[in-house]
């Protein structure tokens, strides 16, 4: 039940959200916060003290954001890395490079509306990326997140996951046409049964995941769409700032009570509605997300393809 | 005679359906939630369906706090044929790939002149009385069919046998849900999907609040002498769900104080 008490909604901050909480002595690691939410999902924890590392694809951007992060919280302890979620290879040279404990993941990075694209191992974008990246970068991790003796992992959904559940006889649309929706919808749904399945997996290491829908929030992973649709989409949803779509993430990461049985889906600041079809365009979590029996299964098929990847 | 709350809190707890996964259409308030309420007394594990998300996690918060186990699955029945279609593929997924009991509870009821239904609401009564439980039940009697083992019971109304001066559509949409009991019976029956009818006499809802007077005059006349409770009606939906009515199949079980068949002078 939501606890009306609750003072944060869809309109506060992350900045709001990590006012009284203090991170110092605590590690994290933000993917794709070069840009949009995750800059200042950065900059939230960074605010709270926390030492954070920007795990970026363009070091150079990254470098701009730290410096920015720096100066706007007072924090020196931001530091930079690169990362292709892509790339396997770069995944693991990632996790090797990290050393000490590791107290909050944020799987914040994400690609979204691209046309045919594969990785070097043949695999389709949305999924590589979105997913399979992150849970290689998450099994990468993993030792360094029992070292901390209690983490969070923190996965970057959408309400996107309702159109499509995962396509086990058919991953990577080798066999049926491709679209761009169905593809990132499987990659976000996904992104819920990861968390659902490392919580119940990793709940002896101390490790507790959950999904998050940010929120209707414009920033470059739109910057495909067609204008027109972009001006539509803008009129009919609720919106936030990158600053209000990134508070869910520091919520979670730093306020909800996660574990086997908890909630596995946040919204604007609080555990979504189960729902068998989206409510006013992006609110409520589907039920084909949540399934412990295919949360399962499609940890059994990550582990095999990262296996192929060597 | 103690209220229907009273009634509910103090339901006894047993394991009948203990393994069983239930879903109840239209369980946030009234009957639906009363069914929902006893499935899970007597060990179910049950899906409450509504279209209001605070409503519906109410009641589950309700079967939570009395030890049953429940979730919430907010949806409309009334929008589209393959809407409900994937209603059904959610609420199974939910139930983790099994659902044992169906109960098709959710309806509307517009009980006005015939000249004064709106299209709107004529289209409603098609949609959520006939058109939901007939996707429904075709996307998820098969399934239990397969198992060789199912329970489906559809809430009908005293009123669909009986000529009234108002409402001809919504109790003809009853009629058709009585109907296709019948079928569905006949149908999916002889592999071991037992289907059948509980139909309430007048009774006191939230969702008739505004006419508690009408109802009042309506039952003070019959044997019971007093409207139904939302929980009489569950007590027979758990009958006809349970290992106990094995020989029911396409019943109509009357709970309606002697509504339907008796006079009194």
């Amino acid at each position: 039940m939501l606890d009306r008490r609750e003072p944060f909604g869809a309109e506060s901050t992350a900045l709001e959200v990590v006012d009284g909480i203090d991170l110092h002595d605590r590690t994290a690691v933000v993917t794709g916060s070069g840009s949009g939410i995750g800059v200042e999902t950065a900059r939230a924890l960074a605010a709270a003290g926390a030492a954070v590392t920007l795990a970026v694809r363009d070091m150079a951007t990254g470098n701009r954001v730290a410096a920015d992060i720096r100066a706007s919280t007072g924090n020196d302890a931001v530091r930079v890395a690169f990362i292709d979620l892509a790339d396997i290879r770069s995944v693991r040279s990632f996790a090797d490079a990290w050393s000490g404990p590791l107290h909050l993941l944020v799987n914040n990075a994400g690609v979204m509306d691209l046309p045919e694209q594969r990785t070097p191992d043949g695999r389709e974008m949305h999924f590589a990326v979105n997913h399979l990246g992150h849970f290689a970068l998450a099994q990468g991790l993993h030792p360094a997140m029992r070292a901390a003796g209690g983490s969070k992992m923190v996965s970057l959904s959408s309400s996107g996951h309702a159109s499509s559940g995962i396509r086990f006889d058919d991953l990577f649309f080798d066999r049926d046409p491709y679209d761009t929706g169905l593809a990132y919808g499987q990659s976000k749904t996904a992104n819920v049964l990861f968390a659902l399945e490392a919580t119940r997996r990793w709940k002896d290491d101390g490790i507790a995941a959950s999904a998050v829908m940010p929120g209707g929030i414009w920033t470059n992973l739109q910057r495909r769409w067609d204008p027109a649709l972009l001006a539509d989409m803008k009129r009919r949803y609720p919106t936030k700032t990158v600053e209000q779509g990134a508070a869910t993430s520091v919520y979670v990461a730093t306020r909800a009570e996660l574990g086997v049985g908890a909630p596995a889906y946040y919204e604007d600041c609080h555990p979504a509605n189960v729902v068998a079809a989206i409510q006013g365009g992006v609110h409520g979590v589907l039920p084909h997300a949540l399934d412990p029996a295919v949360a399962d299964r499609l940890w059994e098929v990550s582990e095999w393809l990262l296996e192929r990847s060597r | 005679m103690k209220s229907n709350e009273e009634e509910l809190l103090s339901v006894p707890v047993d394991r009948r359906l203990a393994g069983q996964t239930a879903l109840v259409t239209g369980s946030s308030s009234g009957i639906g939630e009363a069914i929902a309420r006893v499935l899970a007394a007597s060990g179910a594990r049950v899906i409450v369906h509504g279209r209001d998300a605070e409503r519906t996690q109410a009641v589950v918060a309700t079967i939570e706090r009395a030890g049953g186990n429940a979730s919430a699955l907010v949806a409309d029945l009334g929008t589209s044929a393959s809407d409900v279609r994937r209603f059904a593929a959610e609420a199974a997924a939910l139930a983790g790939g099994q659902l044992d009991i169906l109960v098709n509870n959710a309806g509307i009821y517009p009980a006005t002149a015939t000249s004064d239904l709106g299209e709107d609401d004529l289209d409603a009564v098609l949609g959520v009385n006939i058109r939901a439980p007939h996707v429904l039940v075709a996307a998820l009697a098969p399934a239990m069919a397969e198992r060789g083992r199912g329970s489906i019971v559809n809430i009908g109304s005293w009123m669909a046998r009986v000529g009234l001066p108002f409402g001809a559509m919504y109790t003809a949409s009853k009629a058709a849900l009585e109907q296709m009991t019948r079928t569905w019976a006949a149908e999916y029956g002889p592999r071991g999907v037992h289907v059948n009818t509980v139909a309430p006499g007048a009774t006191t809802t939230p969702g008739n609040a505004e006419s508690e007077d009408v109802i009042a005059a309506m039952t003070a006349v019959t044997v019971a002498g007093r409207p139904v409770r939302p929980v009489d009606v569950a007590y027979a939906v758990r009958f006809a769900v349970s290992d106990e009515a094995s020989f029911l199949h396409g019943s109509i079980i009357d709970v309606d104080g002697g509504i339907a068949h008796t006079r009194l002078g």
